[in-house]
């Protein structure tokens, strides 16, 4: 009897331990809950989940916000850096159903993912889709998932192709014009290489792939089937390994370059072509570069099968998590920061490319970025990467594959053919 | 109530180690048998909920998984190689310092400094090191004249085991180090100077005497060694993040790239597994020598 007793006390004194910790859990959720239902009197604070911005742009979005919506303030959540470590972290905290964020930024490869596991709210109710008329056409693919919208465009990215312009006066139009440029100017005005990409297994080798596959007419599923060792995409891994392998236009250690790695070989003078992201404009001007006034910007050349220049999309779009308790005041902010005024701030400080197509012909904008005239092409060819919720799972079966068939290990035909059996198995199992 | 006094002898025992206990239950037992439950299903997070009871369907899928394969043979390699280039380093290094000499507890302490970087940090700084294109290991290499061209270490699955083996190599071994240092330092000198009176050499003395009563510290070292070792995380993500896949990387992207957290848990569980085989292959090597 006595003995029973104790063990009661000592779970409940145990119990008692938990309850406290989720007691003020509860209360806090509860205070939430109360002020969000008068929403337009009371003070709310809403939580945005956003990497760490190195310039001040997302603050100053965030103050300008807060100076329109008094009744609203936001408080930034910082991320980790990196696009896959923010992954883990959003998928921890929502796959927990953690009601800490609010607005939720995402990669453009996740909108679909992270709507199909119901972590962020369908926007159909807030927008329609005639509202994005204005904007480039990639993000608004890669942001919609069987007619829902889960996300609202925030700023762009894409993968292109920079180029040496003291070297090669045209950009190439097509891969035989780049191989040869490559070759012939290798070693030319101080390159030692001719070409440079982001060969390290990881989602950069996948960009550059499909930047390829899709200037080939290639993609990875047409609906539900995997098409990704079809001809044409067997075609443009050939290219891609030869490039390396064949005509040794790459350093042997690009199989193991990321995007950090790339860029500063190229800033350094090192290659005629680099593929690579916008942001490498910024520190091919910077005082230390080696290439400054040398550098011109170009899509993805075509392949022999396709019919038109591609590149690879990327850039950052924002939503609201299902679990926050305050939606409509997550969709005030998400509308604001997503507005031409907002996408101009952050044209202007961070040298973000809008996905509003016209504000690449904004005076204030072009004066901060006169890159931007040569970007508008390449973002108004820049495709999404597959939009589904497997995306994550399917490249990474690319990235083993393509990158054995860069060491060699693999031919491209039998790296695709592997690769494309196991996406199989991931999206029709 | 004097009976009772007397019973509650072992009773009050384990209301003592009863918070222990839950504390065990809640924060290692729980979690491993709901990895056990986990690993039966066919889960995709994103889809949560059309999660299917598939039994041992994702053993099965890996038993025959030419990925899960390799990735255990790079984890049994790396682990043993680095494990036996640790003990001799480590060998060699304790029997150093433990010599006396002049500046001895500097050196004990220098030695020790690898150790005491983080992981994640050493990785990032071997990382520079291999360079192919500014590495200071390139820079060594042909200024000696070894060779003619920077080379990519890393950039060749062999270059980049060897590469994470010589990076754990360095990282460890003062560890290893450390602790056969302990095991030195109980061994009564007596028995040395007796030897060396009957003739002994140093060599003699070396594997006749210093190995045989190291044996226990040695066993002990290489079952932290090794358990540290198959788990093997950072240095492989940080210097080539795939090349050479270890398990622990493939069990991380399974879970939290792919979302497949039934298939990501029957690796967990296998992790575990092999921990546990490990361990108790120690266990009773150690055991059967007491």
């Amino acid at each position: 009897m006595k003995k029973t007793l104790s063990i009661v006390v000592v779970l409940m004194l145990f119990l008692g331990i938990l309850s406290a910790c989720s007691g003020q859990n509860n209360t806090t959720a509860s205070s939430k809950k109360a002020s969000s239902k008068d929403a337009s009197s009371k003070p709310v604070t809403i939580t945005w989940a956003v990497f760490k911005d190195p310039t001040p742009a997302a603050q100053k979005i965030v103050d300008e916000f807060e100076k329109k919506n008094p009744n609203i303030k936001v408080n930034m959540q910082v991320l980790p850096a990196g696009s896959d470590a923010i992954h883990t972290s959003l998928v921890t905290a929502l796959g927990a159903a953690d009601d800490s964020i609010d607005v939720v930024s995402m990669d453009i490869i996740w909108p679909p993912e992270f709507g199909s596991a119901n972590w962020v709210l369908p926007l159909n109710k807030y927008v329609s889709k005639d509202e994005f008329k204005d904007v480039l056409k990639g993000p608004v693919e890669g942001v919609t998932y069987k007619n829902n919208i889960y996300a609202i465009p925030w700023y762009a990215d894409a993968e292109l192709l920079f180029y040496r312009n003291d070297l090669v006066p045209t950009p190439p139009k097509t891969w035989d014009e780049l191989l040869s440029q490559a070759q012939a100017n290798q070693g030319k005005n101080g390159t030692q290489y001719g070409m440079e990409f982001t060969g390290k297994q990881f989602e950069g080798l996948i960009t550059t792939y499909m930047g390829l596959l899709w200037g080939n007419g290639g993609d990875v599923l047409k609906g539900n089937k995997v098409i990704v060792n079809s001809k044409k995409s067997v075609e443009t891994l050939q290219y891609l390994v030869d490039l390396a392998r064949k005509y040794k236009l790459t350093p042997d250690g690009v199989t193991n370059h990321d995007t950090e790695d790339a860029r500063r070989l190229f800033t350094e003078g090192k290659s005629v072509f680099l593929i690579n992201w916008p942001y490498v404009w910024a520190t091919t001007t910077a005082p230390d570069s080696q290439v400054a006034g040398k550098v011109g910007m170009a899509p993805f050349p075509k392949g022999p099968e396709g019919t038109a220049e591609a590149a690879t999309l990327g850039g950052w779009n924002l939503g609201i998590s299902k679990f926050s308790k305050h939606p409509d005041a997550a969709w005030k902010f998400i509308q604001f920061a997503t507005s031409k005024e907002a996408q101009k701030i952050n044209a202007i400080e961070a040298a973000r490319v809008p996905t509003i197509k016209s504000l690449f012909t904004d005076k204030d904008v072009l004066q901060k970025n006169p890159n931007f005239t040569q970007l508008l092409p390449v973002f108004l060819a820049a495709k999404p990467r597959t939009v589904t919720p497997y995306y994550s799972a399917i490249s990474q079966k690319m990235q083993i594959h393509i990158h054995n068939a860069l060491l060699g290990t693999e031919t491209p035909q039998a790296a695709l053919d592997n690769a494309a059996k196991e996406i199989d198995q991931v999206v029709n199992k | 109530m004097r009976k009772n006094k007397t019973m509650s002898e072992s009773t009050l025992a384990w209301y003592f180690v009863l918070p222990a206990l839950i504390v065990i239950l809640v924060v290692a037992v729980y979690p491993i048998l709901r990895t056990i439950y986990l690993s039966l299903f066919s889960m995709q997070l994103q889809f949560a909920g059309d999660s299917k009871f598939i039994g041992l369907h994702n053993y099965w899928f890996l038993l025959r998984d030419s990925r899960f394969w390799k990735s255990v043979e790079n984890t049994l390699f790396f682990l043993v190689t680095s494990v036996f280039l640790e003990l001799v380093f480590g060998i060699l290094i304790a029997i150093l310092i433990n010599r006396p000499f002049k500046f001895r507890g500097v050196m004990r302490a220098t030695v020790l400094i690898p150790w005491a970087v983080p992981t994640v940090v050493a990785a990032m700084m071997w990382k520079f090191i291999y360079d192919d294109q500014l590495g200071v290991l390139n820079d060594i290499f042909v200024k000696l004249g070894i060779f003619h061209h920077y080379k990519a270490f890393l950039g060749n699955p062999t270059g980049a085991m060897w590469s994470m083996i010589v990076a754990d190599v360095w990282k460890t071994t003062p560890f290893m180090a450390l602790l056969l240092l302990a095991g030195l330092q109980v061994i009564p000198k007596e028995i040395y100077e007796s030897s060396s009176i009957d003739g002994a050499n140093k060599f003699q003395q070396f594997f006749r005497i210093t190995l045989p009563l190291l044996k226990p510290t040695i066993l002990v070292a290489l079952l932290f060694r090794s358990l540290d070792a198959f788990r093997v995380f950072d240095l492989p993500w940080v210097l080539t993040g795939g090349t050479t896949e270890t398990i622990s990387i493939y069990a991380y992207k399974t879970l939290f790239t792919d979302l497949n957290f039934g298939l990501g848990s029957a690796i967990s569980f296998l992790v575990f597994i092999f921990v546990m085989l490990i361990s108790l292959f120690y266990i009773k090597v150690l055991g059967a020598k007491r």
